[in-house]
């Protein structure tokens, strides 16, 4: 099986996996921190509620439900409390 | 003319589920240049959403003789077709340009197309409910598409609550896919308006009956009205408990709810655009069969509008009525559905408890609502209670605030969500990579 990394922590994908199915199926349900401190989870699973963003490498958001998994690639889980990724 | 390097093409098509595919196919079958953009990795929406490998595991049902049909006469036009997956349609600027961005690269272009059909689907609806916003509460049609993708039933429970036929065929589903949910709970009585039923198309009813029998097979049981209390944390999960005197409880990995579905106007009718439509779900809010049907009576309209014909052929006016009468059969078969699962929403909504969280963006609570006092204005609910502000614009809160609202008897409008344009966040990086490729246009023609 190929993985990813989850905040530094591999996760096993299968080729149709997206971000969002191979985290669920490793038992991560929280996505993000949302701006009161309570956790974002997928929940549309169609790009539409921007609930599952998760933040790639670069620092960029993407949706958990859309993305696919690339061999390797790290996905930290946002926090949009004091926006991470723009630090 | 617009070019999206080496492709050019006449019409774009935002979405590449049934509406968008079904469109596209029809331009192209009359020597339309086609491009279409697709925000997931595959071509195929929501209905016919598929694993990346292209694997289908039968989940589509009905459906899936309609994506074969479509993707034949796709490959037949295969060359007058472009297809950019990962790609969402930004919004339209002053000029008039269409910017499309690729979330993969981050990078955005601007085209100029005769004509834009936008097909972005149907949006769920969802009614708050106490805990709906915990990890591990979804929607149907999420779980639907997680299935549809990576081709495996989570290992955990699931449990399917709402109202609507939806919740029926995610629950023979994921039994199909080994993983039986704990319960179907709906909160509609559908088996005691069985007469409305029989005014369906048969083909609905086998559907019905189909996944009903996988259903009990699995010894899956199926309530009626009945009502989420509350959802909570509890030690190996959520606890979801429901009204009637039964005190109905279960301890659950995943909650799937599931109201219906709602039309998606979120996009924007620009100014100036000449050649603009929107099809299917996101118009409609009928369902697949009169997605299909919508996406090539639009894809007609089109091609007249831009006369690619001298005049009307008499085989395309008889194709316009054959599809007309789909929709008036599609619109009657839904309003048929809608009474078998009608379900009083203004009164579950009035039954909230106030600390409910109402927007699931900022997690602000109905209590924050009334805050606002007796009949606030939209932009006192927007910039005073940042509701509808937050990354899903509305979309999932301004529909119920506007039921609360009328309620109290608002004087106001409902357009709490106006027409803002990128109509899903996008990165800064992908706007200004399009800038920086426009500004050195620019300045090469001027050179």
């Amino acid at each position: 099986m190929s993985r990813f990394f989850w905040n530094d922590e591999p996760v096993g994908f299968t080729e149709n996996d997206t971000v969002a199915t191979a985290l669920l199926h490793h038992g991560v349900s929280n996505f993000a921190v949302s701006k009161d401190g309570r956790p974002n989870s997928i929940f549309c699973g169609i790009g539409q509620c921007q609930s599952c963003l998760v933040r790639k490498e670069n620092g960029e958001s993407v949706e958990a439900c859309l993305c696919s998994c690339i061999e390797n690639e790290r996905f930290y889980s946002s926090d949009s409390r004091g926006d991470a990724h723009e630090q | 003319m617009s070019s999206d390097g080496e492709h050019s093409f006449d019409v774009l098509v935002v979405g590449g589920g049934l509406a968008g595919m079904s469109a596209a196919c029809k331009l192209a079958e009359s020597g339309l240049r086609v491009h279409i953009v697709e925000q997931a990795t595959t071509l195929g929406g929501a209905v016919l959403r598929r694993a990346q490998t292209g694997q289908n595991p039968n989940l589509n049902g009905v459906h899936e003789s309609s994506w074969r049909d479509l993707m034949a006469r796709f490959d037949r036009v295969r060359k007058l077709m472009s297809v950019s997956v990962c790609s969402t349609y930004t919004g339209t600027d002053s000029t008039g340009a269409i910017v499309v961005t690729n979330t993969s690269t981050s990078t955005s272009v601007s085209l100029r197309p005769k004509a834009i059909i936008v097909a972005t689907g149907a949006l769920e609806k969802v009614r708050p409910r106490m805990g709906w916003h915990l990890p591990g509460v979804m929607t149907a049609g999420a779980l639907q598409v997680l299935l549809k993708t990576s081709l495996r039933a989570p290992k955990k429970r699931v449990l399917l609550a709402g109202s609507g036929p939806l919740l029926l065929a995610v629950a023979a589903q994921l039994t199909r896919l080994g993983n039986p949910p704990l319960a179907v709970i709906e909160e509609a009585r559908p088996s005691r308006k069985f007469w409305h039923a029989l005014k369906l198309p048969v083909g609905y009813l086998l559907e019905a009956a189909n996944y009903i029998k996988v259903l009990k097979v699995a010894g899956v049981p199926i309530y009626e009205g009945r009502f989420i209390a509350r959802i909570e944390h509890c030690t190996s999960g959520l606890r979801v408990s429901f009204t009637g005197d039964d005190k109905l409880c279960f301890d659950t990995d995943f909650l799937a709810l599931h109201d219906g579905i709602a039309k998606n106007c979120y996009g924007m009718r620009p100014v100036g655009m000449p050649i603009w439509h929107e099809a299917g779900d996101c118009a409609l809010g009928l369902g697949a069969r009169a997605s299909r049907a919508h996406g090539e009576a639009v894809a007609i309209e089109v091609i007249k509008q831009l006369q690619v014909f001298p005049v009307e052929s008499v085989e395309m006016k008889v194709r316009t009525k054959e599809l007309l009468d789909v929709l008036s059969r599609e619109r009657a078969a839904q309003s048929t559905l809608a009474k078998i699962y009608s379900v009083d929403e203004q009164s579950a909504l009035d039954e909230l408890p106030h600390e409910v969280i109402i927007c699931r963006c900022e997690k602000k609570s109905l209590s924050d609502l009334f805050d606002l006092g007796a009949d606030p204005t939209n932009r006192e609910i927007r910039l005073n209670g940042r509701f509808a502000m937050g990354a899903c614009q509305g979309r999932f809160c301004a529909h119920w605030i506007n039921m609360l609202r009328k309620k109290a008897g608002t004087a106001e409008g409902d357009r709490l969500i106006g027409s803002h344009w990128p109509i899903k966040p996008i990165s800064m990086q992908a706007l200004i990579h399009e800038a920086d490729h426009l500004l050195s246009a620019e300045k090469k023609s001027s050179d």
